[in-house]
């Protein structure tokens, strides 16, 4: 059975990924190197702000890269079940770790639209750690 | 720039029009998450919304920022503030509802030095 990931990577070519995650700073980063790959990336903050991006049917999300632990009162995987029973044609990748959601999105990127170099998901994890610590 | 609103669909629709517009645009939904983000990464303009939840609304969001920050160039977009609310704060006011292309405009005017009719 493919796992979620390859699941995503079996899409042709995903072209919007919706990323939630409420740590601003993992949240951003990864957003701002999936845009460097290519991807029209939308970013949520909570469960809830993804349900409201998803339940838009005029927003065409092909992927949705969520971390697990979420605030509010919808975590990632409730988030994967409602995708996985409404919008079924959206590939879900959950994360538990900001090194796993860097992974997943190294991985998005080396099946991106336009992967030019070699994508390090070490200089993701390494960026949101620094960010962190400087962060208040 | 730094765009705080805690409406997705509107902070996903404003970003996407600013960015195709060439501008680097970072969300967040709260001050909170502002804040954070004024910390760890290179801002030069923010649009916030005034009414959010979280520690501080979007006004004292600005306040802060202003005093902290007074390089930094910032829009009010509100639909309950009025303009002169915000004078020695914003250095633009927006009133809601807007078209993004008025933030355009406005973000345009302030980097170019150009006062439009809203601007302070």
């Amino acid at each position: 059975m493919p796992s979620d990931l390859q699941h995503a990577e079996a899409f042709s070519s995903p072209k919007t990924i919706l990323v939630v995650d409420s740590e601003i700073i993992v949240r951003m980063t990864l957003s701002e190197y999936l845009r460097h790959c290519g991807y029209r990336v939308v970013e949520a903050a909570s469960g809830e702000e993804a349900l409201t991006v998803l339940k838009d049917s005029d927003l065409p999300i092909d992927v949705t890269l969520a971390e697990v632990e979420l605030r509010g009162e919808i975590d990632g995987f409730q988030l994967a079940a409602w995708i996985r029973s409404r919008r079924p044609g959206i590939a879900v990748v959950l994360a538990g770790t900001p090194t796993r959601a860097a992974k997943a999105a190294g991985d998005l990127c080396e099946d991106g639209p336009m992967m030019s170099k070699p994508y390090d998901p070490q200089l993701v994890v390494d960026r949101i750690k620094r960010l962190m610590s400087v962060s208040p | 720039m730094l765009v705080v609103e805690d409406e997705v669909l509107i902070r996903m629709s404003l970003a996407v029009v600013l960015r195709d517009e060439g501008f680097t645009v970072i969300e967040a939904c709260d001050a909170d998450e502002a804040l954070i983000a004024l910390s760890t990464a290179p801002v030069d303009i923010l649009v916030t919304d005034v009414r959010m939840e979280g520690s501080m609304n979007g006004l004292d969001l600005a306040a802060q920022v202003r005093s902290t920050r007074p390089d930094l160039k910032i829009v009010v977009v509100s639909g309950h503030l009025a303009a002169d609310e915000t004078h020695g704060i914003a250095d633009a006011f927006v009133p809601k509802p807007y078209l993004a292309e008025k933030i355009v405009d406005q973000v345009k005017a302030i980097l170019n030095g150009t006062d439009l009719d809203h601007a302070f």
